[in-house]
């Protein structure tokens, strides 16, 4: 469905020095410097896999997608979305996608929600009877119908990404991309687009392109991951892979009462088990279960010293990321 | 034809959705602009009225001259486009992007969104403006009459002229692929073209090589020619030459719009989101 083979993107930026003085030599002079946003990356993605494209930010997620959907040009490389090539057939390309961008909306900002349904109706041909169809499908999944006569400026940040991605499906794409869709959404609304996903997955086979930070969406919707680091896929397989080497890690943070968390002595083995630093009043301890267990630790910590609280965290993508990259590769 | 106007309409309805969703705005523009107005209105009065001062100032008498500057104040404000503003606030924003992701040309599109402005400014001012026109008329004794015939020859020039406007500022606006702020450019353009228009003063009472100049150049067909049209006061082989020269000028914007954004479009940078 996808493939990409030998993508780069190069931006050109003009590089300024500190303070008006700099300004005024940039003014005139500008040093250009040459940014490697994506470098030489190449994949596949056949049709009816859940993707998710993980990297931390500016790794070059978003101008992968970007590339992908047609909007920016690659420097160099080959993208063949469906058999099309999305910069020499944008159009023919954007009738097979659908597109959300977390950060920001494709809607009409000023115009009642509804409006730009039938705006969106319009421009990709949909009959009255797909229309109402899907709407009603969508009214389903992720509720809609309360707030579809108002502006869309005037909506919470989760129905606006609800709407949004009713707006992406609207055309029933075969091709999903999401960047970043449940990015500040509580719990019950990040439950509703996963479920929209999923659901839009199974009943059209419809290919997803994920990118985000949320370990959850992960973990409920793909089976495959890219992760991307300074412009490098540097990991292309199942997320049991990633989860075998390091979602092992869990992360304590202890809130202290007292002082003297440096002071304890760990001993031997759990001290090679477990890797800390403190923040004012708070403990952060990663731990390695493969070594040792969570209750272990926090036992030993028990025993030595006043504790006001204690949080568990799995480890974040950005901390898998970070590793990953640290050791070159899986 | 139709299934193009189909899907790009929407484009111009939101427009005139949006002007109607804040009329209000558009009402006390019409006013701080209408002020303007008024004081040029009277500025030109209280120059002919001066003792001592011809009755003819180059072939326009005061109520000639008190008729042009009505005209040419209604005129521009049912030619208003800030369709520049639009494409620079889509590219530093990044907001282009939501035109790229749909099977849509961005040109095309644009477009109908002039369009929608200028719809939605015709639906809104029109008969305001034409009020004014009116009262001013009668309460000064202009002695303005409506020609019909004349009034359709200068709508057909004022529409070409504002399809001619319409890439010009396409063209500018494009510039903000490279500059990504272009507040300063279009200022710039907008003070040139306001003066090249004769809004300010009819192109007739130019210095003669300026005057010569203007003519040539795709502004004055926006409000001058126009307004001459209305006022009786155009030749008719100077009539046949604008529509000439601005149809040129059209093809001319075209085709840089073509080549620019070609050019540009490779050198897109949507940082962030």
């Amino acid at each position: 469905m996808i493939k990409v083979k030998n993508l780069t993107k190069e931006f050109v930026k003009y590089e300024k020095e500190k303070g008006l003085k700099g300004m005024l030599k940039a003014f005139f002079n500008a040093k250009k410097v040459i940014k490697k946003a994506v470098d030489d990356i190449s994949f596949d993605i056949k049709e009816g896999e859940i993707i998710g494209y993980i990297g931390a930010n500016g790794a070059g997620k978003s101008t992968t997608i970007k590339m992908l959907t047609g909007i920016l040009h690659p420097t160099s490389g080959q993208i063949l979305i469906d058999g099309l090539d999305p910069v020499t057939n944008r159009i023919a390309n954007a009738k097979n996608i659908g597109v959300v961008f977390g950060q920001r909306t494709v809607l009409w900002w000023d115009l009642p929600l509804q409006e730009s349904f039938s705006i969106l109706k319009e421009i990709y041909e949909i009959s009255d009877a797909d229309f109402e169809e899907r709407m009603e499908f969508f009214n389903d999944i992720l509720e809609i119908d309360s707030f579809i006569k108002s502006p869309v400026r005037t909506l919470s940040l989760g129905q606006r990404m609800r709407a949004d991605i009713a707006a992406s499906l609207l055309h029933n794409p075969k091709i999903l991309y999401l960047d970043e869709p449940t990015i500040g959404l509580d719990v019950m609304a990040k439950e509703k687009m996963r479920d929209a996903i999923r659901t839009m997955n199974q009943k059209f086979n419809t290919t997803v392109v994920l990118t985000t930070h949320d370990l959850d969406d992960i973990e409920e919707l793909c089976e495959r991951i890219l992760m991307i680091d300074e412009g490098k896929i540097i990991f292309d397989g199942p997320l049991e892979d990633i989860k075998k080497s390091f979602g092992n890690y869990k992360t304590i943070r202890f809130h202290l009462k007292e002082k003297g968390f440096e002071d304890i002595d760990f001993g031997q083995e759990l001290a090679s088990a477990i890797d800390f630093q403190i923040n004012d009043d708070i403990a952060i301890v990663k731990v390695d279960r493969n070594k040792t267990t969570v209750t272990e630790v926090i036992k030993f910590v028990l025993d030595k010293i006043t504790i006001s609280d204690i949080d568990i965290s799995d480890i974040d993508i950005e901390e898998v990321v970070k590793k990953i990259y640290q050791k070159g590769e899986l | 034809m139709s299934r193009y106007f189909r899907t790009y309409f929407p484009f111009a309805k939101s427009k005139i959705l949006e002007l109607f969703q804040y009329r209000m705005n558009v009402v006390l523009w019409f006013i701080a602009e209408g002020l303007f107005m008024f004081v040029y209105f009277f500025l030109w009065k209280a120059i002919y009225e001066t003792p001592g001062n011809p009755v003819m100032i180059k072939g326009f008498t005061m109520e000639d001259m008190l008729i042009y500057i009505l005209l040419a104040h209604i005129i521009g404000f049912l030619t208003f486009d800030n369709i520049s503003y639009q494409i620079g606030f889509d590219i530093k924003e990044g907001k282009i992007a939501n035109y790229l992701i749909k099977p849509i040309s961005y040109r095309v599109t644009l477009l109908f969104i002039s369009l929608g402005t200028f719809l939605g400014y015709l639906m809104v001012l029109l008969i305001p403006n034409l009020i004014v026109l009116f009262t001013m008329n009668k309460f000064y004794n202009l002695g303005f009459t409506v020609k019909l015939s004349d009034i359709a020859i200068a709508f057909a020039l004022l529409i070409l002229a504002k399809v001619t406007q319409f890439m010009f500022k396409v063209f500018i606006g494009l510039f903000s692929f490279k500059l990504t702020e272009i507040h300063g450019l279009i200022w710039l353009m907008d003070s040139l073209t306001h003066f090249l228009t004769g809004s300010l003063i009819p192109i007739a009472l130019f210095p003669d090589l300026l005057k010569q100049i203007t003519i040539y150049l795709p502004f004055a067909g926006l409000i001058y020619t126009p307004a001459m049209i209305v006022l009786g006061k155009l030749p008719v082989e100077a009539l046949y030459s604008a529509f000439i020269i601005q149809f040129i000028w059209l093809i001319i914007f075209t085709i840089a719009v073509e080549l620019l954004w070609n050019r540009m479009i490779k050198r897109l940078v949507i940082l962030g989101g």
